[in-house]
Order: C-alpha cells, then structure tokens, then sequence
C-alpha cells in the first residue's frame, strides 16, 4: 500500500512539473498566446483597458504581468479547475473538455482493447510459425507497410475513399441523425457503427508495434531452455507457447500499454478531427484553426493529466498482480 | 616502504532477499602488503572475495572500511598529481578474458587508444612500434597476425594475452592479474603465467596474483607470499614452500590435500576432508568462520572471534589450534 | 590516405552486402538515395524555379502533360503549379528537419542517458526525473501547441522546426539508454577502462557509447521517421505555414480543397505526396532495421569473409 502511494506521489510530481514546464515554455515563447490575443483585440478597435481585462478573463492572465506571474497565476487556475473561457465558444474550457473526454474516452479505450488483443495474436502466430518463410515473410511486409503510413493518412485515405467516394461506412460523425443520444440500443449500435473507420485506421496504425515486439519476445523465449525442456516432457507446443509467453510477457506487455494508450490519445487530434468526431483531440485540432488559446492549453493539460492517470495505472494494476514489480523500483 | 599497503580492508556488499536486503562481509578485516617488485599470491574458493580483495587495491571498489597506500601514501588523500601516478601504476587483468575486452574493438584500437590517450609518444609510427613490442613479449607474434582482430575472433589464450599486453602497455608498477587463465587449457596455464611472470620481472613490476589453484603459484618459486583467504579473511599467509610442507591451517591442509600427488603414501598422510557444502557468505557461522566444517571444531572455535598469529617470522595463521 | 580511401572503399562494399543481402533492404537504400540525389539537385539549383501561383479553376489540377518535360507529367496542384516539382521542392526541407531534428534527440537523449546511467547518484537522481517528466509530454502534442504560438518567421526555421519536433522526443531513447549504461557499468571492460586512467568522459562517450552504436545508430533513424510524421502531420492540420512545398499541406489541399472528395481530378495530387511519404518512411524504416547487422563486427567479419 506504501508502494501503491508512492507511486501516485511520484505521479503527482512528474504531473505538476510536466504541466508547468509546458506553461512555462508558452508562456516564455516569442508567441506569447496573451499577447497574441491583446493584439487581437486591439485590432478590433477596443480600447486598451478593456482589451487587457478581456484577454484576463479569457485565458486567466494579463498581457501586461511578468511572466512568472502569468505561469503562476495558469498553474493556479489548473489547479483550482479554473481553465478560462473558450474565445470562439465563449463557454468555459472546462465545460467544453468535460463534454469532449466521455467521447475520447470511448474512442481510445476501443481502439486500445483491440489493437492489443490484435497485436499479440498476430505476434504470436509470427513466433509460431516462424518457420514457415511464406507466412512470415508477407505478414512482416504488411505489417511493415502499415508501419511507414502515418495514420493520419490512413486516415485521409480511408476518410475520401472507403467514405466520401465508395460510401461503404459511415465517415462523417458520431452518430446517425435519426437516433436519441442516451442508454438506447440503437444509439449505441449507431456510434459503435460510426466509429468502425476512424478505430480502423487507428488499430492497422499501431498493430504493427504490438505484432513485431511480441514476435520477438516469444521467439526469445521459444529458444529458451525450459521450452525445450517442457516439449521433452510431451506438453503440445501451443500450450506451452501460451503459458509461458503469457506468464513470461506481462511486464512488457504493460508497460507498452501506457505507450500505446499516449500514442492512441495523440492521434485523436488528426482523426477525430478528420471523421468530424466530438473529442478531446478534434477539439485540440479545430481550437488550434481558430487560435482559442485558452482552449487549446485547456486541453494540453487535460491531455497530459490522462497520460500521467493512464501511466500510474498500468503500474499499480501491475504491481497488485504482480509483487515482484514492487521490489524492482528503489 | 612497501608498494601497496591495505589496511584493515572490510568491504560490506548487501544482496536483495525478497523484500529485504541481507548485508554481508565479501571482505572482513584484511590486510595486504606488497613490496616492489615481489609477487603476492592469494589463493582462495570461489565467494572467499579474492577479486573483491584485489580490487580494493586498484581502487575500482570503495572498501567501506580500512585504508590502501600505494608508495605510503593513502590513495583516498592523494593530490591529483599522486593519485594519476597511482592510477596509470596500477593496472588490472580481470578474470573473463571474454567480458573484459571491449567486442566492437580490433586488438590495435584497444592498445593503440590506450598509448594515444596519454600522448605517451609522439607519431602513430613509434605507437604502434610500442604496441607491437608489448604484444610480442606476451606471446602474441607476428604482431601483424593479430592487430585487426576483434576479440571474437581469438581464441581463448589470444585473449588473455591481449589482456595482459593491455596492462604491461603502461608499464605500470603493480599488476593484479584475477586468474588470469582459469577459463584456459590446461596445456595453455602454463606458458601464459610464464609470461606474465616474465614480462613483470623483466619490469621490476610487482604482481598480486589470484587464484584458485595452489599449483600455479609454483611458477613463481617458492619464496612466494601466499595469502589463504577463506570467507573474506585471511586464514594462512606465508610463503610458498613452507604452505606446501607445512600447512597448519586446517583449510589450508585441505586445499593441499586435494592437489593430485604421485606418491600414494604421501596421499594416505595428506588425506583430510572438511564437511560440508562449500561456503556462502550469507551462512557464516559465529566465531571461526571454518568451525561448521573442520573436523578438529572445539567449544572455543564456534564462540571466539580468530585474530591472525605469527607462528614465525613469515607465517601467519588464525586457528584456535595454534 | 590511401590507405584511408581504400578502407573507405572496404567499408563502404561491406555496407552494400549487407543490403544485398535482402532485396527489401536494397530497395529502401536505392529510395534513401533517390530522395538524396533528389535534395542536392534541388539545393545546387539543378532544378526550375516554381512557377508563380496561378488563381483560377482551369489551372488548378490540370491532367498530365509532356509540357516543359518531365515536370507537368504528373500534371498540377491546387495553385496550378506543376505537382512534380512541389513534390520534389519538399525533398531537401523535409530531409533536414527530420535530420537535424534526429541528431538533436539523439544528441541529447544519448548524453543525458549516458551521464544519468554513468554517474549515478544525485545526477542520476534529477536527470531521471527530468526524463520522467519529459516522457509523460508527447512531443506532438507541445509541438502542436508551438508551432501554432510561434510567429510565422519562426515556424518556416528549419533549425526552430527540428528543435520543436524534438523538444520531448529524446526522453524515452535517454530512457533506454540509462537503463543499458548502468548494466553496461558493471562490465570488466570498464573496470579496465578505469585503472587505464581513461577519463569519465572518454568512458561514457567512447567505450559505454561504442557498445551501443547500433542502438544509437537504430534510433537515428527512426527518429526521422518521428520527425517527418510530426514535419508532414502538423501541416495536414493546417497548422504550418501554407507553402506549396510541404507533402502534409498538398494532401491537406487536395482533401479540403474538394478535389479528391468527389472525383478523380485531383487523384495524382492526393496520391504523388502520400507515397513520397510512405515510400520514403518505408525505407527509413528498413534501415533502421539494418542498423544491427552494420555495425555488428562479427556479422561484418562473415561477411567480408574471403577477403580476410
Ligand atoms: N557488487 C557486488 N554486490 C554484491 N555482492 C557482491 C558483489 N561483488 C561480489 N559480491 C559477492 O561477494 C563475494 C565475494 O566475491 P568475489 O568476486 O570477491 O569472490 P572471488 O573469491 O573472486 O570468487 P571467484 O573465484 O568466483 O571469482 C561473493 O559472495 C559475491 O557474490
Ligand atoms: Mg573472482
């Protein structure tokens, strides 16, 4: 418990020290977003005094402050929930992203389960049949294509072509405009229907990591000894393939799903973007276009907070299965 | 003045047990005196903390107590000027000649890198005339054959004189070779501590020499100190000749009953087993740390710390029974 | 120096067997070495100008052409400027970014792994939680943020775009690097190293540093492949400066523009950069791959077999 508890102290640190390096930087940058805005404003022709106190009560500093203070001041505001107020939206941030997170949420915890249940199944099957030239070879080579495209593109490519042009699935939209957004069944089937493309492209983007470092961890440890030792004493190849890699991976394993699960968050920001979905990334994306600053770090902070949730929780569920994973850190 | 002087050299290692770290003495309380150009052996199981020992004196382990000279001068005090004199002075031959030369490294960059980085001569011609030399006094001619190999590519003795070589390249004052040819042929012991001996003779060099095996140490004579470790203490010092005819340590007795003799009314004489699985520094048992296994264990042996006693001038030894 | 060149000449046919070894790996050394050739023509000025935009719907995609061969053949883009020549005009941008932003995370993750892993301790201590806290910020993400703050003059600096595509992205090589120093350290070889007299420096960054050449050199490469995603991907969000010279800003125009959506007229315009970019990931890719096998001296020894 000692353990668990200083694992979440240690990530409350990283979190509190990621977030304000990142203020500090923007802050600090030839762009500053308050400055920006004041100009903004001005050019609109309204007078100076207000424009400040506008630019204050939108990203929760003034232009005019040091900017030690401006850092200060954002921090608190993170801090205490208070992000500003969104420019094009004139909402709160913070009522903008809380309306965004279920969506990304759904999204990337879809896309997460079945490009790691897809990635080890292929990786398995590599390591399996790894003498088996034919197989192996045309898997890597796909495998290997879909690596070099950017899933943006994939994304691109999917959205006009399996979209726009032939039509074959939904591309445009969470949801079909006939139904009632609540705990129905056709809702449901509808969102899971329209969002089939955009986990497409993100699962054929990110097996290949899964498939290729699980390959090469259970071709390790198919030379092993006691796999040699196991087959002598009769046990089928494919059990044993499955208990030990199973037994022998889990570490990797989940450590590679925090990666994966920041990979995933990320990339919302191109294809949530493009397939028109509500979410933490397309909200990055389209506030980005527009300039809403208070927004935009609004999100980043967000962004960065689920990445550093997503991280102390593969540890700690890690280390409740697995004790010995306490002992390793100091 | 003797060359290297370790004092009361007590190295505390801790290994992970679970959740708990056990603390344990590699090294317990000793000393070690090498003069000039003399040749040390230390002679010992695997686990008595012979390299541990030895690399106390090179200063590649803090000992976490006691204090090593080199020419008189404690080694954690020096002046930078004395402590580089010591470092290029004292030089190493570890015990894997596999994990001790660097793999993406032919055996000219090991040497030639080593005489660049101190600019010991002037032009990469004179370098590799150094270089060559050295390698022909350890047996590694034509040097030509040998300069673009990788380590990979020798073969195990190879290795091991490239190994030497490194540490004569300096030629340094004082040399801990760690069983230089353990991992070898039989066949090839021989003629490699040949040549360490040799090669460090030639140089006044003073060697410590580690070991497992009594008779290797018969290459350098019988003059030789010999220290007898067991469990991190020294349990016998003195020379050679005198170990082999009269050992009085229990364990030293044992050590030399087990060397394979011709005669067998010498080997029905020498005949003396210690009980018992070798030993594990975790296991120590209280008083003489032998006392789980010696066949001549009294009360006193399990309850008495042993000091070491000089029986004579050159022989040293911490028993109960003496 | 001849000795030199014909070392050079040595090392460079071993390379080559290597790639030759696998018809994959030959092809993706011929693609890297197109897109090369392809960067320096344009630099030396080996290449037309582009053309001056040109407003109006007839201009815009037009369908291949032997006009002003070979540059029309793949016809035009969005501003009706030949799309052959916009395509190859982003070569040498594209490759720099993604190389000096490769050399600043290697550069960095490397050092501070090394200096973290090797001298232990207190610097260890901050070091690690430097990279800690850097791996918890995707690089994206806060070059995203940037490059929309940043004024224009600075978002077209190659040097500004590698830093910013680069400004977390060493964290997990350091990372990785650490964690192999402080086995490495335990080595008998850096015990020697040590009582040689070799300095902390010449330890970490010549012995420590040798013996993970492949993973350094594995990692250069694939830190293009980042740069270049992050490079073409943060212009498809519209985010960079609109120059007709960015892959990501040419697919972002045929999709937006409406060319691509609702026929085929802007077909070669939405496909010629995205295979640029495939092919070209592709090929850094497989090269990376090869990275072990270059710079393994046994596997090169076997390879050069009878010439030993
Ligand atoms: N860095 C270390 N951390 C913890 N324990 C160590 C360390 N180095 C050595 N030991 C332990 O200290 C004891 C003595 O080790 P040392 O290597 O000095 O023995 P040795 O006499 O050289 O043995 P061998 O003949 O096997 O080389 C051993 O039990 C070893 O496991
Ligand atoms: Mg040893």
């Amino acid at each position: 418990m000692n353990w668990a508890l200083r694992k979440a102290i240690f990530s409350l640190a990283a979190w509190f020290l990621a977030v304000s390096i990142s203020i500090l930087i923007i802050v600090l940058s030839p762009g500053d977003p308050a400055l920006i805005m004041l100009t903004g404003f001005l050019q609109q022709g309204i007078p100076y005094d207000q424009a400040v106190r506008m630019v204050q009560a939108y990203i929760g500093f003034s232009p005019a402050e040091p900017w030690w203070s401006k850092w200060l001041r954002y921090l608190l505001g993170v801090v205490t929930g208070n992000l500003g107020v969104s420019i094009t939206y004139r909402i709160p941030v913070a009522q903008l992203i809380a309306n965004a997170i279920p969506w990304s949420i759904f999204f990337v915890s879809y896309s997460l389960s079945l490009t790691v249940i897809l990635g080890v199944l292929i990786g398995i099957a590599l390591a399996y049949y790894r003498s088996n030239t034919i197989f192996v070879r045309s898997v890597t080579t796909v495998l290997t294509v879909f690596n070099s495209i950017p899933n943006w593109i994939l994304a691109a490519v999917f959205f006009v072509y399996i979209g726009a042009r032939w039509q074959l699935l939904p591309y445009m939209g969470p949801y079909s405009n006939d139904v009632t957004p609540g705990l129905n069944l056709q809702f449901i089937a509808s969102v899971l229907y329209h969002y089939t493309l955009p986990t497409m492209v993100m699962v054929l983007t990110s097996i290949p990591g899964w498939a290729f470092g699980i390959s090469a961890m259970a071709s390790a440890i198919l030379k092993e000894d006691f796999i040699t030792y196991a087959k002598a004493r009769g046990l089928p190849s494919s059990r044993i393939l499955w208990t030990y890699i199973t037994r022998n991976s889990i570490l990797p394993i989940y450590a590679n799903i925090a990666i994966t699960f920041t990979w995933l968050l990320v990339g919302t920001v191109w294809l949530e973007s493009q397939f028109l979905l509500p979410g933490l990334g397309s909200l990055l994306a389209t506030t980005s276009g527009a300039r809403d600053y208070p927004v935009m770090i609004g999100v980043y902070v967000i962004l960065i907070t689920a990445i550093v949730l997503g991280a102390l929780f593969t540890d700690l569920t890690y280390g409740f299965i697995d004790p010995r994973a306490r002992v390793g850190e100091t | 003045m003797s060359l290297i002087e370790a004092k009361g050299i007590v190295v505390t290692f801790a290994i992970r047990k679970g959740l708990k770290k056990l603390p344990f003495n590699a090294v317990d309380n000793v000393d070690l005196e090498i003069e000039q150009g003399m040749i040390v052996g230390l002679l010992g199981e695997s686990g008595s903390g012979k390299t541990t020992l030895g690399k106390v004196t090179l200063d590649l382990v803090k000992p976490t107590k006691g204090i090593v000279k080199f020419m008189g001068k404690d080694i954690r005090k020096m002046y930078k000027e004395d402590y580089r004199k010591y470092r290029l002075n004292a030089q190493y031959v570890p015990q894997d000649p596999y994990a001790s030369l660097h793999p993406f490294k032919t055996t000219k960059d090991i040497l030639m890198d080593i005489i660049k980085y101190h600019k010991l001569v002037h032009s990469d011609k004179e370098a590799l005339e150094l270089v060559s030399d050295t390698m022909i006094k350890v047996g590694l001619n034509p040097p030509e054959k040998y300069l673009n190999k990788y380590p990979f590519q020798l073969s195990g003795g190879e290795r091991q004189r490239v190994s030497i070589a490194r540490a004569l390249l300096l030629k340094p004052m004082y040399i801990v070779a760690d069983e230089p040819v353990t991992m070898l042929d039989a066949s090839l012991k021989g003629a490699i501590v040949s040549t360490l001996k040799n090669a460090i003779q030639a140089m006044r060099t003073s060697l410590l020499f580690i070991t497992h095996e009594i008779t290797l140490l018969q290459y350098f004579g019988s003059q030789t100190k010999v220290l007898v470790m067991y469990l991190g203490r020294v349990v016998e010092q003195a020379p050679l000749g005198e170990l082999l005819q009269n050992p009085l340590h229990p364990y030293t007795q044992a050590l030399i009953s087990a060397i394979p003799v011709a005669d067998p009314k010498a080997r029905a004489s020498r005949k003396l087993l210690l009980r018992g699985s070798p030993p594990s520094p975790l296991s120590k048992p209280p008083g003489c740390p032998l006392s789980d296994r010696c066949p001549f264990v009294t009360e006193k042996c399990r309850k008495e710390e042993v000091v070491l006693k000089a029986i004579s001038s050159k022989h040293l030894v911490a028993c109960h029974l003496y | 120096m001849s000795e030199k060149s014909r070392n050079l000449a040595k090392q460079l046919k071993l390379v080559f067997k290597i790639f030759s070894r696998s018809p994959t790996l030959l092809f993706s050394l011929v693609v890297l070495l197109v897109y090369i050739i392809a960067a320096l023509v344009v630099v030396l000025g080996f290449v037309p100008p582009l053309p001056p935009y040109k407003g109006g719907w007839e201009y815009m995609y037009q369908p291949p052409s032997l006009r002003d061969f070979p540059w029309y053949i793949l016809g035009t883009e969005y501003t009706g400027r030949p799309l052959l020549l916009t395509i190859i005009y982003g070569i040498p941008k594209t490759l720099a970014v993604a190389f000096l932003s490769a050399l600043i995370t290697v550069g960095v993750g490397t050092a501070i792994g090394l200096i973290a892993g090797y001298v232990g301790g207190l610097v260890d201590e901050l070091l690690s939680l430097a990279i800690n806290v850097a791996l918890t910020i995707p690089t994206y993400l806060l070059a995203l943020i940037l490059v929309v703050i940043l004024p224009p003059e600075l978002k077209t600096n190659v040097l500004v775009l590698a830093g910013v595509l680069s400004i977390t992205a060493w964290a997990s090589l350091a990372r990785a690097v650490r964690a192999q120093t402080i086995a490495l350290k335990r080595r008998e070889f850096i015990d020697v190293a040590k009582t040689i007299g070799y300095g902390s420096w010449k330890i970490m960054f010549d012995e420590v540093l040798r013996f993970m050449a492949p993973f350094i050199a594995m990692n250069l490469v694939l830190s293009c492949v980042g740069a270049i995603y992050g490079y073409t991907g943060l212009a498809f969000l519209g985010l960079m400066p609109m120059t007709p010279d960015n892959w990501g800003v040419q697919i972002y125009m045929a999709i937006r523009g409406g060319g691509a959506l609702y026929s085929d007229k802007a077909i070669l315009a939405l496909w010629s950069p995205i295979i640029t970019i495939v092919l070209l990931q592709y090929a850094l890719i497989n090269i990376a791959k090869a990275m072990e096998d270059i710079f393994n001296p046994a596997l090169r020894t076997y390879l050069q077999g009878e010439e030993m």
